[in-house]
């Protein structure tokens, strides 16, 4: 079967289009591996660590 | 892991054939079934259809006509009593055969479907049963991998909004837009808590003379000096704006707004008849309190009366040297009786002064605990007038002359006001009760302790002071109670009348600003929390865009891929023409809506094309070609594994179908798909006999002899001469692999006739039931001991039939095969003995 034609997983091909290390390439990221529980809790845990970070920043802005 | 394959079919009453089971033969990956029209061809093709989604496609897209197919799928000649069905012999995913069924329980209907029940391998099953085996089907109404006339022309029929049905694999991204939505949905876990302390310095930020020093927090939050500056510079502002001079501390400001504000509502109204103190803590008498008066009880009855009214005598005449140094009996300093205070008697005296200072101590702890308890209850009765609002403290007289009335907080709260004051009135009464109530037991308790106090001596009563203290807590309990109910509607009115008196007094937002001031840690801590919350709720509605912009170009990506496939088996059906067939897309803005664009040349080239839709300019051939390349391109794209093509090909197409049969044919065998070809025209059929005869292609011919019987099917490339002319052209090809074709060939066609000779034999002998099938599975090394005796009519025939079996053997089994002129004389033979012996 020629490459064009191999059935490509759709996150795949999302991942493509998402800048590397981009929030939203994270986000999809943690979605598709979802660690060993569930894929929301994943994408929320990366928000969280978001979250954190930003108020460490606002906290501490000459880190 | 490969993909399913037909190995037959066998039909039985569908359509257009009758009580006796056809089998179509399909034992390699290429077939091709020959029949003019009205023969069965379409049957046959509809036949798989019913088979893999029981149900025909040429029913579904008619849609205006659907009650003209009532009755359509059972035999129109066929007895009641005989069962319909479509099976097959298939070898699944996994290379197991398995044998499927489908049989017809209820036809088509005016108004109703047809219903059928699926066996597989004798139980009854559903489709999941067949996707188990590997056999996927397409989305409806083009479900099963057939091809004909009427679904060549659907794509094109339908409307562009209709033909993403066609393209549901390929706009399946229901996958991302479940990801789309578990990420959005967290945008509710950013929305910020309801904090009453940021909605306190949102309206500090309101106020003109706040707003400077305050709204910048809103868009960046300080470090905790800076903060408690700008606090400062604030409460500098506001008090400024009062008019009032300003004190050095932020704590002094604070003071000086608290008391300018008070006063300023005052003016209006005097708020402070609210005013109260929360409720201090109440500690009941310790245990030592009772101790102290039980201890005082039993000591005093150890001292009588006489001896503690002689205690000071005994002191002192104790101190007299005389006495507190006695070594023998002396005279009695009160009575001068010679030698009467003797040393036992100023011991016994001795022992009285000992008794009484217990007591003594005992009576001052005692004494100490009734002042306690006395104390206990006045501060409990203390407690309680300072936790009361103060207008429950003033007369009524007092009230109503400073207008603290329950009138005039209606008015001022206005349409607010039922719903405001009500339930503190509801509240009043109770807590006016049990603090009069609480009152009232102090005071016993402390007229008790009093009168216990005086009378000491002879009357006190520790139990009654339990008992009466005991009530008290229970007092102080309710009347706690009563206060804790008072406070919600009580808190509630006043912070709507101090909104109402803020408003008037042009001091809205300074309460609300002593309030974040006084806390400037958790202000802040606040404001970081807001600020934070607000920047990822953005980047997170950045993040969704950039996945809906990206879930886009997945689309785009798709419909590229795919329409570089159609593009690429449209090249294989009509190479190099410069109209050509251009790419399938979603429309702009409308992206389940599909169109397709040709490409429109003016050189052979194919160079500067204009784009237009094909609809408009597609010849009728160009269309079929366009529909077929689909067809072909969604097949190879879900992976089947078979297709089945009814007249793939126009018969005024004589130009495409060379590439037809040359080209796509080869290109699909490849993949590999297994393709079934049904064709009226005979050219067509011979030319891919002798064009994959090296794939062992099966071929077929249907015909009707008598319309009650229906179509028949007729395995041609199963009869003996025609194995034999098969095997004899592959004998002269040159390539090995061709020669072992013809063994193969050839070992079918001597087993055939070996069988055939053993039936005549039988026959002839009076077996009328003799057939070919008593012989099924038979090989050559079995059959060819049998037939020799047969062989009569020349002594070198049992001889020529052994070699030729050694021949085909080592044709099949060796590496190399006997050479040409070795399979052309193999050849040779059996169709001398065929000639001789069977007469044809």
């Amino acid at each position: 079967m020629p490459d064009e034609t191999k059935p490509r997983d759709n996150i795949d091909r999302l991942l493509k289009h998402l800048k590397n290390g981009s929030l939203a390439a994270r986000l999809v990221h943690a979605r598709r591996t979802g660690g060993a529980g569930d894929p929301a809790e994943a994408v929320k845990a990366v928000l969280e660590e978001r979250l954190a970070q930003v108020r460490d920043k606002i906290d501490n802005p000459e880190v | 892991m490969i993909t399913p394959r037909f190995r037959s079919l066998s039909i039985k009453g569908f359509r257009a054939y009758g009580v006796v089971e056809q089998t179509l033969n399909l034992p390699a990956d290429i077939a091709v079934v020959w029949g003019p029209n009205s023969k069965g061809k379409t049957s046959l093709a509809e036949a798989f259809e019913f088979l893999l989604t029981g149900r025909i496609t040429r029913r579904e897209l008619m849609a205006s006509s659907q009650d003209e197919f009532a009755d359509a799928l059972r035999n129109a000649h066929l007895a009641d009593s005989e069962e319909v069905y479509v099976a097959a012999r298939i070898i699944a995913a996994d290379g197991t055969a398995h044998d499927i069924r489908r049989i017809l329980t209820g036809d088509y209907g005016k108004k109703q479907d047809c219903t059928s029940r699926l066996e597989i391998d004798g139980a009854t099953a559903t489709e999941a049963g067949l996707a188990k085996l590997g056999i996927a089907l397409s989305q409806p109404p083009l479900q099963a991998p057939v091809l004909a006339q009427h679904t060549l022309a659907y794509i094109f029929s339908v409307r562009p909004q209709d033909r993403a049905t066609y393209f549901k694999t390929l706009l399946e991204v229901t996958d991302l837009d479940h990801l789309r939505n578990d990420i959005a949905a967290l945008a509710d876990d950013l929305k910020p808590l309801d904090d009453p302390l940021f909605t306190k310095f949102v309206a500090c930020v309101v106020v003109t003379a706040l707003k400077p020093a305050l709204a910048t927090l809103l868009v960046t939050v300080p470090d905790a000096a800076t903060l408690t500056s700008r606090l400062e510079d604030a409460a500098s502002a506001l008090i400024e704006d009062a008019g009032e001079k300003v004190p050095d501390t932020l704590d002094e400001r604070l003071a000086a707004i608290g008391r300018i504000l008070a006063d300023r509502r005052t003016k209006t109204f005097a708020v402070r008849g609210f005013e109260r103190k929360e409720l201090a803590g109440w500690n009941p008498p310790s245990a030592d309190t009772w101790t102290r008066l039980d201890t005082y009880l039993e000591e005093r009855k150890k001292v009588d009366e006489e001896t503690r009214q002689l205690t000071a005598l005994f002191d002192e005449a104790l101190k007299l040297p005389a006495i507190s140094a006695i070594t023998e009996a002396v005279d009695c300093p009160l009575c001068c009786t010679e030698s009467a205070l003797t040393l036992a008697r100023v011991q016994i005296i001795r022992q009285h002064v000992e008794d009484i200072r217990d007591f003594k101590t005992a009576e001052t702890a005692a004494k100490l605990s009734l002042t306690q308890l006395s104390a206990s209850a006045d501060s409990l009765t203390t407690a309680a007038e300072a936790a009361l609002p103060k207008y429950l403290k003033t007369p009524a007289a007092e009230r109503r002359k400073i207008g603290f009335t329950v009138a005039r907080i209606r008015e001022l709260l206005g349409g607010r006001a039922n719903e405001l004051v009500d339930p503190l009135l509801a509240q009043i009464r109770p807590l006016a009760r049990a603090a009069a109530a609480l009152r009232r037991g102090a005071m016993q308790a402390i007229a008790l302790v009093e009168k216990q106090a005086a009378e000491r001596a002879t009357a006190l009563d520790p139990e009654k002071l339990r008992a009466v203290f005991a009530t008290l807590a229970t007092l102080r309990t309710s009347f706690a109670s009563a206060i804790d109910s008072y406070k919600p509607p009580a808190s509630a009115l006043d912070t709507a009348l101090n909104e109402v008196l803020d408003a008037q007094s042009d001091t809205a937002g300074w309460q609300d600003f002593l309030d974040i001031a006084r806390r400037p840690d958790k202000l802040r801590s606040a404001l970081i929390e807001r600020k934070a919350l607000a920047t990822v709720e953005n980047e997170l509605e950045a993040a969704l865009k950039q996945i809906d912009r990206a879930k886009e170009q997945v689309l785009d990506d798709k419909f590229s891929d795919y329409s570089t496939v159609i593009q690429a088996w449209w090249e294989r059906l009509r190479p190099g023409e410069p109209t050509f067939f251009s790419a399938v897309q979603p429309r702009k803005g409308a992206k389940r809506t599909i169109d397709f664009k040709a490409g429109l040349s003016p050189r052979l080239d194919r160079s500067a094309p204009k784009v237009r839709d094909v609809i408009a300019v597609f010849s009728h051939s160009q269309l079929h070609c366009l529909g077929l390349a689909m067809f072909l391109a969604r097949a190879q794209h879900e992976g089947g594994g078979f297709i089945i093509l009814d007249d793939p090909v126009l018969s005024s197409d004589e130009d495409y179908r060379v590439h037809f049969n040359a080209t796509v044919l080869t290109e699909l065998l490849n993949l590999p798909i297994q393709v079934i070809v049904l064709t009226q025209d005979h050219g067509t059929w011979e030319e891919l006999e002798t064009r994959y005869r090296h794939l062992g292609i099966s071929n077929a011919q249907l015909y009707i002899e008598s319309p009650a019987e229906g179509s028949i099917i007729e395995n041609t490339s199963d009869a003996l001469l025609a194995k034999i002319n098969r095997a004899a052209s592959l004998a002269r090809g040159g390539h090995p692999d061709l020669r072992k074709e013809c063994g193969i060939q050839l070992r079918d066609a001597g087993e055939r006739f070996c069988k055939e000779m053993l039936v005549k034999y039988r026959r002839d002998k009076g077996g009328t039931a003799a057939s070919l099938s008593d012989y099924a599975g038979k090989a050559l090394e079995w059959l060819c001991p049998h037939v020799d005796p047969l062989l009569d009519r020349d002594p070198s025939h049992s001889g020529k039939l052994d070699v030729f079996k050694n021949t085909v053997n080592r044709a099949c089994h060796d590496n190399t095969p006997p050479g040409t002129e070795e399979m052309k004389h193999a050849c040779g033979e059996i169709r001398y003995f065929v000639k001789d012996y069977l007469g044809r």
